[in-house]
């Protein structure tokens, strides 16, 4: 029970690359992957910017190597396949004898990019829609994967990815797995496009994560996937697992509260189990939509947890990304271990104006070599779900 | 550490919500598809709120709601939820309004109710409650895995009163979208919602595990094995035939020859947690001791009822629960 949790391996897709290299490469040159609509068929493309990968289904598959087949995969399943394959061959997972190895994903929207171009149109052949609940594309990676004895899916929203890591914690804690990969993925559809847009949520140009001035977020799509392992029986760890927590903020069923209660008890509570003081934390990687809302509402539950005028040095690198939904909290994830490893610290694009009252400025210039022993990162979501986890330099690395 | 089941319901296309275990059955009807008899749903939801909630909400809180009651709870300390489809009418009545009118300002008040976790969510905002609170959507094992996050909770001193269900819904309008999936192929698609107070607390059923299994066949020595019991303390089998033919279980119903044999998916229709509901019978049959005949499928009767095993199995998608009596409950 007391076993420390490591993290051996990562994979990411995303707007700003297809793989974790990619991804530094477009933080170091400050380059934000928001543009305007190439793959998504909507009515709306010349509206909005949006964060694509910058692959086709047709390009991702060739990635894959699926160049002969027929099978039609979602697009959701396409970036899963690719982060969680990232993540596995970096940390070797597969290749070892008779272990248990689980997948725990996560997703909001499942195979409804496919759903939606097919459906009331095409009466003829609905096998389509096996691919749509959110579970089928966990099972698809799992196959596709080979080694995997347990998978299921988290859908909390845009919480998602961090739930995943704790379901997965627990998993290899009381030895149900012996290894697991843990994450996220969300791809692009109409359906996400207007339920945003309905609510009225949506940046028409690039978003500006806790700016005075910010005006909604920007849709996105990605994958980001961890392997965990028990510290005891891990090779090459990256990182560490030291503290997790989720709450229900009990609000309301979209926004967030205005003191930020459900992010607060969140942060506390990953904190206390992590045993780190406020004062360790080096690196905030925030949830930071770019919505009027999230920014005011995780301001005052920063402000509160490290007393205002003390909050670490943080950013949103959805100001890069945008907001991948089901997909945010793995690729964060994966990012914060990023920082961790290559010690950096991301700047937050687009901000130029402090929110009045709250004090507090993201980082906004590249920070390199500034000793980054300690990030904690949050996801929160529709229904009031919060979501914190905190990853640590690991010992063996000091 | 012993997990029991203090409290449970089930809202299900037979008499089951509030009541004891239905002696027999409402007859089948030429629907496509099985509906729920509806709680009164005013009992537990104001009616401004009901108002605007799908059926999957108001099945899921309402079920909830009667959960906590029994138990005489305020507040769980963890809310978990599996859903195989989630919110399926919410969602389809979007996505038709979206094709339909060309993307022209579809209605947002669908989008936010189309997501899995709006039951977990309300639930948590009817009992202002802030603590732990997941959703799990992995086809027919969504139910299984909330069971074992909630039970690993517990095991990690987290909680000590876990509210945990499996709730799918079913429309004319979702039916269109679901009727292919490989699982209704030779069944009636169903709905419905069953919810369990599990505890710390010492009650007459003992909840003694789940296991998952995602592979083509399962070994049940095996499985058995990892539940710490062997065959003979087997009392009691609910499996999830579709009907007599169902081939899907003859492995297990030939392992376990010769035991009493349940069954309820002919009675609830098949989907997604439909295994929640199974949960909910053996649950039942644990604390009244007694097996209404309408549910055995082969007519034989245990001598006492003391293990009951679950077993449902959809594709690759295994899973068995486990359910025990405790002989030292106190007096209820």
């Amino acid at each position: 029970m007391t076993e420390n949790i490591v993290v051996t391996g990562i994979g990411v897709i995303c707007s700003i690359g297809t793989n974790a290299q990619e991804c530094m490469e477009s933080f170091r040159a400050m380059r934000s992957g928001i543009g305007p609509i190439q793959h998504l068929k909507t009515v709306h493309k010349n509206e909005f910017k949006l964060g694509e990968v910058k692959r086709s289904n047709l390009e991702l598959m060739q990635m894959l190597g699926f160049s002969g087949d027929k099978r039609t995969y979602s697009r959701t399943t396409l970036l899963a396949m690719v982060a969680a394959k990232e993540a596995c061959d970096m940390a070797n997972v597969g290749k070892g004898d008779k272990l248990k190895i689980g997948f725990v994903s996560s997703t909001t929207v499942g195979g409804m990019d496919i759903t939606e171009q097919k459906y009331l149109k095409d009466n003829k052949d609905n096998s389509y829609l096996l691919s749509h609940p959110c579970g089928d594309s966990s099972r698809q990676v799992a196959d596709y994967l080979g080694f995997i004895s347990y998978y299921t899916t988290i859908n909390t929203a845009c919480s998602s990815g961090t739930n995943a890591l704790i379901h997965g914690v627990r998993l290899l804690k009381h030895g149900i797995l012996d290894k697991v990969i843990v994450g996220g993925v969300d791809a692009l559809t109409m359906f996400t496009l207007n339920g945003f847009n309905s609510l009225m949520i949506l940046d028409r140009d690039d978003c500006k994560p806790f700016d005075a001035n910010r005006k909604g977020l920007n849709l996105a799509e990605g994958a980001g996937y961890l392997v965990l392992e028990r510290a005891s029986e891990a090779k090459n760890p990256l990182c560490e697992v030291v503290g997790y927590a989720n709450a229900n903020d009990a609000y309301h069923q979209t926004a967030s509260s205005p003191n930020g209660d459900g992010a607060y008890k969140a942060m506390m509570e990953a904190l206390e189990m992590s045993q780190l003081k406020t004062t360790d934390i080096n690196y905030i990687n925030v949830h930071g939509t770019g919505t009027g809302n999230n920014d005011e509402s995780e301001g005052m539950a920063l402000n509160r947890v490290f007393t205002k005028g003390c909050v670490p040095p943080f950013s949103s690198t959805k100001s890069y990304t945008g907001h991948t939904l089901a997909g945010a909290a793995g690729i964060e994830s994966v990012f914060s271990v990023l920082s961790i490893v290559n010690d950096v610290i991301y700047p937050n694009l687009n901000f130029t104006t402090p929110i009045q009252g709250l004090e507090l400025i993201p980082v906004t210039e590249l920070i390199e070599g500034s000793g980054v022993k300690n990030v904690l990162s949050n996801s929160f979501g529709f229904g009031g779900n919060n979501s914190t986890v905190i990853f640590s330099k690991h010992e063996t690395l000091y | 550490m012993k997990l029991y089941i203090k409290s449970s319901d089930c809202v299900s296309a037979q008499q089951s919500f509030e009541n004891s275990l239905p002696m027999e059955f409402i007859s089948d009807t030429p629907a496509l598809f099985y509906t729920c008899i509806q709680p009164e749903y005013k009992k537990f939801i104001s009616p401004n709120l009901l108002r605007r909630m799908s059926p999957i909400i108001r099945n899921g809180v309402s079920c909830s709601m009667s959960v906590l009651k029994k138990a005489a709870l305020q507040q769980p300390d963890a809310i978990i939820v599996g859903t195989a489809l989630g919110c399926l009418k919410d969602t389809t009545s979007f996505l038709t309004q979206l094709i339909q009118d060309n993307e022209n300002l579809p209605n947002p008040t669908h989008f936010i109710q189309s997501t899995h976790n709006t039951i977990a969510g309300q639930i948590a905002l009817l009992l202002s409650c802030s603590a732990y609170n997941f959703t799990f959507s992995q086809n027919h094992n969504s139910f299984e895995t909330a069971l074992l996050d909630a039970q690993l909770l517990m095991l990690d001193q987290k909680a000590n009163h876990v509210l945990v269900g499996g709730v799918d819904e079913m429309n004319e309008l979702s039916y269109g979208l679901i009727k292919e999936l490989y699982c209704y192929k030779n069944s009636k698609p169903g709905e419905g919602a069953a919810f369990f107070l599990l505890s710390t607390d010492k009650s007459k059923v003992e909840f003694k595990g789940v296991r998952i299994i995602n592979g083509s066949t399962i070994d049940f020595n095996l499985e058995l094995a990892g539940f710490g019991i062997t065959w003979q303390d087997v009392d009691v089998l609910i499996g999830g035939d579709n009907d007599v033919k169902d081939s899907a279980y003859n492995d297990f119903a030939m392992y376990f020859y010769n035991k009493p044999y349940l069954w309820y998916k002919p009675f609830v229709g098949e989907y997604g947690t439909v295994s929640a509901q199974a949960f909910w019978l053996g649950t039942k049959i644990i604390e009244e001791q007694k097996i209404p005949a309408c549910w055995s499928k082969n007519s034989l009767m245990p001598k006492e009822i003391k293990n009951v095993l679950i077993y449902n199995c959809i594709g690759n998608e295994h899973s068995l629960m486990l359910l025990g009596l405790n002989s030292d409950c106190p007096k209820m």
